[in-house]
């Protein structure tokens, strides 16, 4: 439970600041909170227009309009930005907010509960406009949809993990913000979000798998539009992984934390 | 009042590790080899603060005083020693007390106030409470980076006075901030090292000493003196005047000497009124027990009735404070007091005894005024604030009626060369060649004295 201890405690404070970045993305912009759903949006209808429109690409074992195989593209790109999202904001976080580091006893752990928080609003406003398009296409999504949304937590844990490692790491080098944007668009081909896994062979097939992001992404394309319930057995072992890689970020920041008032 | 300490140093230290390249401490870290050295900010310190119980650290700069202030927040770990805390710290270090520039004010009190450990329903009913304090108005919703350094000072300070705080500690804050704050916040200073434990940094010995019961005197990082406030701010002085003389060689007669013009200025002093706003009555300065009397209105003038903008260096002033009974008086008094920037109080007077009259027998709602002329000492550059009061009864037992503060203030820019409390009206200045048959001297203005006569004086 170590791992959520401390939010719990400053759950208010969490709960603050997480609305206040989440506003204040938007401040200023004359569209505000409309922004929001208008990325998402233009992602969904981009994929749509080049792989449906241009490509003509089709989803193995999917009969559909093009319209169906982008929404299929949507649910795993959600899930992908969501990372990548965490991942580019954590290297730099300490850095930015050096007064909290320096100047008072600022609870610094739970500063990334408020990057989960904020990315994970976005995902909140993607399902949300996967859920409008895919009841306006194909009515009510099969009952498996229901464990999606608890899919997503235990991804949220991994990159709960990345977030604590690379702001602690953060502090002292600044490279790690050069490292993730390199590596973002090859996860991106390396996740099964424009292909089923299905359609890859071994041994790459279970290489793949090393990506925490491939789990996650085919079990919630499977209970969103196949009807199928995850595995539970690998959930939970998966789970139980990425609480333990979690817990070992925690632990990892935690043990740095002393010297960053020193470092920054 | 408590006997278990709030704050209990024992042999703390704090070294920096200094490294060549920021990536040398990951390595060391990694790879258990030192890639470092160190250097110790602060070394072997014992300090123990009660309740009740205002300690000072004094020290030149880099001698590990804000270190020290850092430790005792948790900002920053120790390296060695024991070092227990109880209770909330409320801290003001250097400036800002960590807010998020990008913030505006309001979140950063929210955020600030979470840190210490108020929950969502305390820092709301606190709110009000912590923007009235601050008084900086509109700017509460602007983002903390368009902030004056005064006005985030005054911010900082009100968060921390509005979280029941057990332990403060306070770093050179207050020296900005205008008079009527700086005011307030020694007011609050005084008020709270009466319940709890205070830690307070200042280069101004006179504040450490009025202010503080022990100081800590730290020298490159390690005590050098530590005892009753005035003592050691006493050897501190000492020392440091004894350096200053090491430095500059001693003062020399002969040679360069003083610029024969510049020996002593002409002018004196000048005193102005803060432009625009010497009378203007500030609403939110209130009286304390507002339905017995009230003072209107604090004017400042020439004795000679120019208004008071006008005023040139050692002038007679006069004081009149404009006062309003609401209920039926007998015998009034009304006193003044002059503050400087830290609230030291200067000079002042009051009607009782001195008027020589029967007592002042008072309706309800009749006005009546005190007025006093006296002339401005020689003091300091500085902004001073005037105080004004009405009381009832005998001077051995009196009642406040009504207070006025934070409203008026005498701005006066010195042209005196020296710092001192006070300066003195100089009758002559000369400086002698023995050797020369010709004394050259300066005789400034009023009372020119002839040449020969002044370089007589012994």
């Amino acid at each position: 439970m170590a791992v959520f201890g401390c939010a719990w405690h400053y759950r208010q404070l969490v709960a603050r600041l997480t609305v206040r970045e989440i506003e204040a993305r938007f401040r200023g912009s004359l569209l505000g909170k409309v922004w929001a759903g208008i990325l998402p949006l233009f992602m969904l209808s981009l994929y749509t227009f080049v792989f449906g429109v241009l490509f003509k690409l089709r989803w193995p074992g999917v009969e559909g309009s093009t319209l169906q195989v982008a929404l299929l593209y949507f649910s795993g790109l959600i899930l992908f930005d969501f990372v990548l999202e965490c991942l580019t904001r954590a290297p730099a976080l300490l850095a930015e907010q050096i007064s909290y580091v320096k100047k008072v006893l600022f609870p610094l752990e739970i500063l990334a509960w408020v990057v989960i928080g904020s990315a994970l609003f976005r995902v909140l406003v993607g399902g949300a406009i996967l859920l409008v398009f895919y009841l306006a296409i194909d009515g009510l999504p099969p009952p498996s949809a229901l464990a999606a949304p608890v899919l997503v937590l235990p991804l949220a844990l991994v990159a709960m993990g990345f977030i604590w490692f690379l702001s602690a790491i953060g502090v002292y080098v600044r490279d790690f913000r050069h490292v993730v944007l390199v590596l973002a668009p090859v996860t991106m081909f390396l996740t099964p979000i424009f292909f089923p896994l299905s359609t890859v062979s071994e041994p790459l097939r279970s290489l793949l798998y090393l990506n925490p992001l491939t789990f996650v992404v085919e079990s919630v394309r499977a209970a969103l539009f196949l009807g199928t319930w995850p595995n539970w057995p690998a959930l939970a072992l998966y789970t139980g992984l990425a609480w333990g890689f979690a817990w070992a970020g925690r632990s990892w920041f935690l043990f740095m934390r002393g010297e960053f008032a020193d470092v920054v | 009042m408590s006997s278990e300490p709030l704050v209990l140093a024992r042999g703390v230290g704090k070294a920096y590790r200094i490294y060549r390249r920021p990536e040398d401490r990951l390595k060391e870290l990694v790879l258990r080899r030192r890639y470092h050295e160190d250097f110790w900010a602060v070394r072997d310190v014992d300090l123990s603060v009660g309740r009740g119980e205002t300690v000072g650290l004094i020290g030149r700069n880099g001698s590990g005083k804000s270190t020290l202030l850092q430790l005792i927040c948790g900002t920053v770990r120790a390296s060695r020693g024991e070092l227990e805390v109880r209770g909330r710290i409320g801290a003001l270090l250097e400036l800002g007390a960590g807010f998020n520039p990008e913030f505006t004010g309001r979140e950063n009190v929210w955020v600030n106030a979470a840190v210490l450990g108020l929950s969502d329903k305390e820092i709301a009913a606190r709110f009000d409470a912590i923007a009235g304090f601050a008084g900086i108005g509109e700017y509460m919703d602007q983002p903390v980076k368009h902030y004056s350094s005064g006005m985030y000072a005054r911010l900082a300070f009100s968060v921390c006075a509005h979280v029941d705080a057990d332990i403060l500690v306070v770093d050179e804050a207050l020296s900005v901030g205008d008079g009527a704050f700086q005011q307030k916040c020694m007011r609050y200073l005084h008020a709270f090292r009466r319940r709890g434990a205070l830690v307070f940094v200042s280069h101004d010995l006179g504040v450490v000493a009025r202010l503080c019961d022990r100081v800590l005197w730290l020298e490159r990082g390690a005590v050098r003196a530590a005892g009753p406030a005035r003592e050691v701010c006493r050897r501190y002085e000492a020392a440091l005047s004894a350096e200053s003389t090491e430095e500059s060689g001693g003062f020399r007669i002969g040679g360069r000497g003083w610029p024969e013009a510049q020996a002593v200025p002409s002018g004196l002093a000048s005193v102005q009124t803060r432009a625009g706003a010497p009378t203007d009555f500030d609403p939110n300065a209130s009286p304390e027990l507002p339905e017995a009397a009230a003072i209107d209105r604090i004017g400042v003038h020439l004795a000679a009735g120019a208004p008071a903008g006008a005023l040139t260096g050692g002038e007679d002033l006069e004081l009149r404070i404009e006062c309003r009974a609401e209920r039926p008086l007998t015998g009034p008094t009304v006193g003044f007091m002059l503050r400087d920037r830290l609230g030291q109080a200067l000079f002042g007077d009051h009607t009782d005894g001195g008027v020589g009259a029967a007592p002042l027998d008072l309706d309800a709602g009749q006005p009546f005024s005190a007025s006093f002329r006296f002339r401005l000492p020689f003091l300091p550059t500085g902004e001073y604030a005037l105080e004004a009061a009405v009381y009832e009864g005998t001077p051995e037992r009196h009642r406040m009626l009504a207070r006025l503060r934070d409203t008026t203030f005498l701005s006066v820019h010195s042209r005196h060369p020296s710092h001192g409390l006070v300066n003195v009206l100089m009758r002559s200045v000369s400086l002698t060649v023995e050797a020369d048959a010709s004394p050259r001297e300066t005789a400034i203005p009023p009372e020119p004295i002839p040449a020969k006569r002044a370089a007589r004086q012994p």
